[in-house]
């Protein structure tokens, strides 16, 4: 898969940087679930921080590729801009008909819009909040205006059954929240840990997936695999809002502003996992790739982990794992880094995706016996998770918290 | 309030049962500044806590989304 | 290759209530059939796992349109084909939206049937 700007990709590190963004596989049930949580809290104005962290990514990472690409001319500028968006994913837009002045531009293709509708049903306002502050992050920075010069207004939506999404894009400041992205943060020093001996050869599925053409369709703009609309997402995005969110309900209603994020920012993960990880646990490339090499559920667990790897989340290892409890241990996961970059050293656990995530990989091999082929259906989410057996699972140590990894235990 | 007593509980209790994973973090969600300006812990909420009519009727509203049913309590 | 029965499959929906049909075939899928199924400008691309791990199968993606894509694995015996718009609920019946993922369908399952030139009626539930 070729690409007009550099993919640099950082293999020990598990890790993928786009424009000094780091981009992370994603799939439209996270991203919808996230979105969704924050918009719950209607007393809070938070579509200015989702369009607001979509903002910062695009304009950051746009700007950095132009600077080191040396593209000049706006057209070209335009053409990246517009390539990148589709290869991640996010659907397909066309800048043409935008200038230094603003202007509308519309697109039958958006990963957000569509994946709402497909999930949440017909919607009764915009929700493409990201690609308004992406445009508005784009326009700045392909005119080498400053990153917060346009306003952003989606009037049209798919979500609500209009036929395309429009979007309209203003001179004269911002209407979201503006802030300065981290770039790709500062890793912490990585020592690896022994993990039980495992037939899964790790390296070698790390190179196999990252031959998977896995970049939006050049018709649609979106990605389609393991049985899910994959994005390449930039982290700092899904740190933005997840952080700026739980600060805002801790300012606003103290403690228990941030215990009530907490389950739902955790939930968000685990739907991550119930579909993706099931996606790729039931897909023809797992089948392929990785289930020659299994004969045990711990190599399941195993197997799991290996894709993990190839989704730029950071370095997981699974150190210890059995039905009762499972270890993770995960070198610079992307919340942790993105969190210290953000805001400084964290005076709680940030690991929520992580956390989630580590949870439904247990549930869904030894309670779910995904082996099996189960249909991935709400139904046999809530059967899976709604169970009193279910697992659990503990942060006990935390990057961002000051340790030298994050380590996540799941137990029953 | 002493007339709504454990129907906020009942709310929960009928989401719990009708809604999806985590249908009640949800419900905390969406009517956090109510509990708040209510001193009411939703985590503590059982069958003696009363709260005002207006609470009442947003959770009863919320959970009616979040379930996609009417709620009946 | 004659079979007399050359597919068997099952149809669902997929999380996004596109149409999802597992193919089982008669015999496994070689590089000749795949040859056949992307005659007329059918995309195929082939990602090489055999090479990073011995024991692995190579895997196959055919788009089909815009809208559908038959995925599985070279020398296995079963792929999968989802038909359908990502953001269109098609809903359980066939109604004007689903007509081109029909095309699709139809489409593949002849090319299926020509490769195989039985004469028993397809599987097609």
């Amino acid at each position: 898969m070729t690409t007009s700007f550099p993919v640099d990709l950082d293999a020990p590190h598990r890790r993928c940087l786009v424009g000094n963004e780091p981009v992370i596989f994603h799939c439209h049930h996270f991203n919808t679930y996230l979105q969704q949580t924050l918009l719950d809290a209607e007393y809070l104005d938070t579509p200015k921080i989702l369009v607001g962290a979509a903002n910062e990514a695009a304009f950051h990472q746009l700007t950095s590729l132009f600077d080191r690409q040396a593209v000049q001319a706006v057209p070209e500028r335009k053409k990246l801009a517009e390539e990148l968006y589709r290869w991640a994913g996010f659907g397909k837009i066309d800048l043409s008909s935008l200038t230094a002045e603003g202007g509308t531009v519309s697109t039958d293709y958006s990963h957000y819009s569509q994946a709402w509708k497909v999930k949440l049903g017909k919607a009764s306002k915009p929700v493409d909040f990201f690609t308004s502050g992406w445009l508005a992050g784009a326009l700045s920075a392909v005119y080498d205006l400053p990153q917060d010069a346009f306003s952003a207004t989606q009037l049209k939506c798919m979500a609500k059954e209009d036929e395309l999404n429009v979007f309209s894009l203003t001179p004269g400041g911002p209407n979201y929240a503006v802030y300065t992205s981290p770039a790709g943060g500062t890793l912490s020093k990585q020592v690896i840990q022994e993990t039980p001996v495992s037939p899964v050869d790790e390296d070698a599925v790390f190179q196999a997936l990252g031959e998977l053409p896995l970049a939006g369709d050049p018709d649609t703009g979106l990605i389609e695999a393991f049985g899910v609309i994959l994005t390449r997402h930039y982290a700092n995005y899904y740190n933005r809002i997840s952080f700026e969110f739980e600060r805002e309900l801790a300012a606003t209603f103290g403690m228990e502003g941030l215990e009530i994020a907490e389950p739902l920012l955790v939930e968000s993960g685990h739907v991550c996992a119930f579909n993706t990880f099931g996606g790729i646990m039931k897909s023809m490339e797992w089948q392929g790739l990785i289930q020659p090499q299994l004969s045990t559920k711990e190599h399941w667990v195993q197997g799991m982990v290996a894709c993990i790897n190839a989704l730029g989340w950071g370095r997981w290892q699974a150190v210890e794992i059995s039905p009762g409890i499972a270890k993770f241990i995960i070198h610079n996961d992307y919340e942790s880094i993105g969190y210290r970059a953000m805001y400084g050293r964290a005076d709680h656990n940030i690991s929520y995706l992580a956390k989630g995530a580590a949870m439904g990989i247990m549930d869904l091999i030894y309670i779910g016996h995904i082996e099996d082929g189960p249909t991935l259906d709400p139904a046999f989410y809530n059967q899976l998770f709604k169970a009193e057996h279910s697992y659990r699972g503990e942060v006990v140590k935390s990057l961002a918290m000051g340790d030298a990894y994050t380590e996540i235990h799941v137990l029953q | 309030m002493v007339g709504n007593q454990g129907k906020l509980f009942k709310v929960l209790e009928w989401l719990e049962d009708e809604g999806e994973v985590k249908a009640v973090a949800r419900l905390r969600m969406k009517i956090l500044p109510f509990t708040v300006q209510e001193s009411i812990v939703i985590s503590r909420i059982d069958r003696k806590t009363t709260c005002s009519g207006a609470l009442l009727a947003a959770a009863r509203n919320a959970a009616s989304e979040i379930a996609g049913k009417r709620c009946p309590v | 290759m004659s079979c007399s029965k050359p597919f068997n499959c099952s149809v669902s929906r997929d999380c996004a209530f596109r149409l999802e049909v597992k193919y089982v075939l008669c015999s496994e899928i070689t590089e000749s059939l795949l040859d056949h199924l992307q005659t007329g400008g059918v995309p195929l691309s082939i990602t090489n796992f055999s090479r990073h791990i011995p024991e692995a199968k190579d895997l196959f993606s055919l788009k089909l349109s815009d809208h559908s894509v038959a995925t599985g694995l070279v020398g296995g015996n079963e792929f999968v084909a989802t038909y359908g718009k990502f953001g269109e609920k098609t809903g359980g019946d066939i109604d004007l939206g689903l007509l081109p993922v029909l095309k699709d369908r139809q489409g593949l399952e002849e090319k299926l049937m020509a490769f195989f030139s039985q004469t028993a009626a397809p599987g097609i539930s």
